[in-house]
């Protein structure tokens, strides 16, 4: 039994460290293509928002047909591996903005199902200190792959001809990405054929903050990446070189920040969380350029705490709540937070100095949610924080059903004065071709 | 000789009647279609009107919207004009098609005075929808009530003159009396409901004296 668990979490580190090569080879230069045919931001935003859009759709009916994950779990998780890197030897073949938001929300499709498998197989197979094991060495696996293929990416777009750079790059990425497919079809998964998910949720007020806490958290995390390395380039004027080492320096403190956190509580968890609150002031008033690969080795480190403690908080709830729904909340969390950023970054676009503030608030909104309302990571008493977040609960829930209740009344009447101008717009044409014609 | 001008002229007669439904079977053929496809546009109007009322529920939203509450259905009426304009529509295609183009001028004279009547039946129920909503929320007392009809009628009335046959100057003399019994009708309730408190003092008081 222990050697099975052993042997599924190398194939899992394993896939997750080549999938960090195909990842950087194929959606970390996807931007860099589209500018490369032409794009400007807003067909960018375009792009990216009519993906997260259908992701977000796929993952929310995910949510109401749980059924779906738990029959043929094994081909399923194969296929949507498979599919999901084969829609990149498509990709660079189209250049209309329609057929690209296609094959860019197929992928994204592909991938939320794919996220959501691979979540189930390892929430449902895993205990608490598995999943925690096994998550940090992937995060640090796909960190040095990461790394490794960024370098093979720059290589390769340096070097190969323009017309046929981006067809080689994607499809290089695919082949590799298949390769971690083939791993995948090693894994014994037979233990989630069929398995239970509970039909009514038994804390739900728990699941409710933790989510809430996790969107805003990737949400500033988001928000920060958009507008940080603009900051440095345009503000402060800093070199190509210091963009990049952002970037680099990033992933590096992510990586030693997974093995470093993996073990510990929550208690010590949010004292990560509490510090990175702390990055987007720091970047917004530090001026020197050069002092920013150490906030960004500051900022990933802390932040890899604050996000290993979402993870980990369902990795908790997993017994009740079910490594199903786990799973598919997840990557609904991780959608919803990308959804909500790509416009409000937009929004706040180049000014610093309500963007900055913004993030920082959107941090200590998150570092709030964790320490008030998650009875686990709460600085106040268990008994206080739960009441609390029963509270957040409830008046959400009220809240969510007044604005259902209202955009209903609202479509529907819109939906009526439609008919009704329909049926006005009937008589007119008949009164119409009869002064036509007596006249 | 008599029996034979009298076959000769039954046989004329014959063949102009056989001539002339043969030159009418295309038209009547064509009426035919016409027919047929009003009462399919028609019906096809109807279900798809009555199927999308039945999601507007036009009615209700009315009386919701207007707290006035018509004496007919809303949706109905709307179906009915629908149907009242495609049949007119087909009526014109028949009148034009058998009657030629020096009847359609009558008939659109017909129409323009069917329009004068109906727009005078729609404002008398207009305004009796307003009345009834009126008295509705103001409680009025049953004499007011009933002057308040009576002037209503004498406009009702005058609307109705306008579309009579009569020759013009009768009806600009009917339409003048009206409007002068209104006018005074209205000036006389005006003072009276200004005034009124003074001048049942005012008569007490000329009572007084007398006695």
């Amino acid at each position: 039994m222990r050697s099975g668990v052993h042997r599924l979490k190398w194939i899992l580190v394993l896939e997750a460290l080549l999938a960090g090569v195909y990842v950087s080879l194929t959606r970390g230069l996807f931007l860099i293509f589209l500018v490369s045919i032409g794009y400007a931001v807003e067909g960018i935003s375009f792009v990216v928002l009519i993906a997260s859009l259908s992701s977000l759709a796929i993952a929310g009916f995910l949510y109401k047909h749980p059924g779906f994950l738990t029959h043929r779990v094994k081909l399923k998780l194969l296929a949507f591996h498979a599919f999901e890197r084969i829609t990149w030897f498509f990709m660079p073949l189209v250049q209309q903005s329609l057929m690209i938001s296609f094959f860019y929300s197929l992928y994204m499709a592909f991938s939320s199902v794919l996220g959501v498998f691979l979540s189930f197989t390892i929430y449902g197979s895993l205990s608490e200190k598995d999943i925690r094991d096994v998550t940090a060495k992937r995060a640090a696996a796909m960190g040095i792959s990461n790394i490794a293929g960024y370098a093979l990416g720059v290589f390769l777009l340096a070097f190969i001809p323009y017309q046929n750079k981006f067809i080689a790059i994607f499809s290089l990425g695919s082949v590799i990405g298949l390769f971690s497919t083939a791993l995948i079809a090693f894994l014994d998964v037979s233990n989630l054929e069929n398995a239970k998910f509970p039909e009514k949720v038994e804390q739900p007020e728990k699941v409710f903050s933790t989510s809430f806490f996790f969107v805003t958290l990737l949400l500033s995390g988001n928000l920060f990446g958009i507008v940080w390395t603009p900051y440095v380039m345009n503000e402060l004027k800093g070199t190509d070189f210091i963009a990049a080492s952002l970037s680099l320096s990033g992933t590096l403190a992510s990586i030693v920040a997974s093995l470093v956190w993996r073990e510990k509580s929550f208690k010590t968890l949010r004292i990560g969380l509490a510090f990175n609150a702390l990055g987007p002031l720091l970047a917004w008033l530090v001026p020197y350029p050069e002092a920013h690969i150490g906030i960004s080795v500051f900022t990933s480190f802390t932040f890899t705490a604050a996000n290993f403690m979402g993870t980990f908080l369902f990795a908790r709830y997993n017994e009740w709540f079910g490594a199903v729904k786990s799973s598919i909340l997840m990557v609904i969390i991780g959608n919803l937070a990308q959804l909500v950023s790509a416009p409000l970054g937009l929004l706040v676009g180049s000014n610093y100095t309500l963007a900055f503030p913004c993030v920082f608030a959107t941090k200590v909104a998150a570092t709030a949610l964790a320490v008030g309302f998650i009875p686990e990571v709460a600085v106040v008493r268990e008994d206080v924080a739960r009441t609390y977040s029963r509270i957040m609960y409830r008046n959400s829930l009220i809240g969510y059903r007044i604005v259902v209740e209202v955009s209903r009344e609202t479509v529907l009447a819109t939906f009526r004065l439609l008919a009704l101008s329909m049926v006005l717009a009937a008589l007119y044409l008949i009164y119409r071709v009869l002064w036509w014609l007596i006249s | 000789m008599m029996d034979e001008e009298l076959l000769e002229t039954f046989r004329k007669i014959l063949t102009q009647i056989a001539s002339e439904t043969v030159r009418l079977i295309p038209k009547i053929f064509i009426a035919l279609v016409v027919v047929l496809l009003t009462v399919a546009v028609i019906k096809i109007l109807n279900f798809a009107i009555r199927k999308i009322f039945k999601v507007v529920r036009l009615d209700e939203a009315f009386e919701k919207l207007s707290r006035i509450s018509l004496p007919f259905s809303l949706s109905k009426a709307i179906v009915w004009i629908a149907d009242l304009g495609i049949a007119l529509i087909s009526f014109y295609s028949l009148v034009n098609l058998f009657l030629g183009a020096q009847y359609t001028h009558l008939f659109a004279e017909a129409v323009y005075y069917g329009a004068r009547l109906l727009s005078i039946v729609a404002l008398t129920i207009v305004i009796f929808a307003l009345f009834n909503s009126v008295i509705e929320k103001m409680k009025v007392e049953t004499r007011l009530k009933g002057y308040m009809f009576f002037i209503l009628l004498f406009l009702v009335t005058a609307m109705l003159i306008d579309v009579t046959a009569l020759s013009d100057p009768l009806k600009s003399s009917l339409t003048m009396g009206l409007s002068i019994g209104v006018g005074i009708s209205v000036g006389v309730f005006a003072v009276w409901f200004f005034f009124h408190e003074y001048l049942d003092k005012w008569l007490k008081r000329v009572e007084q004296q007398k006695t």
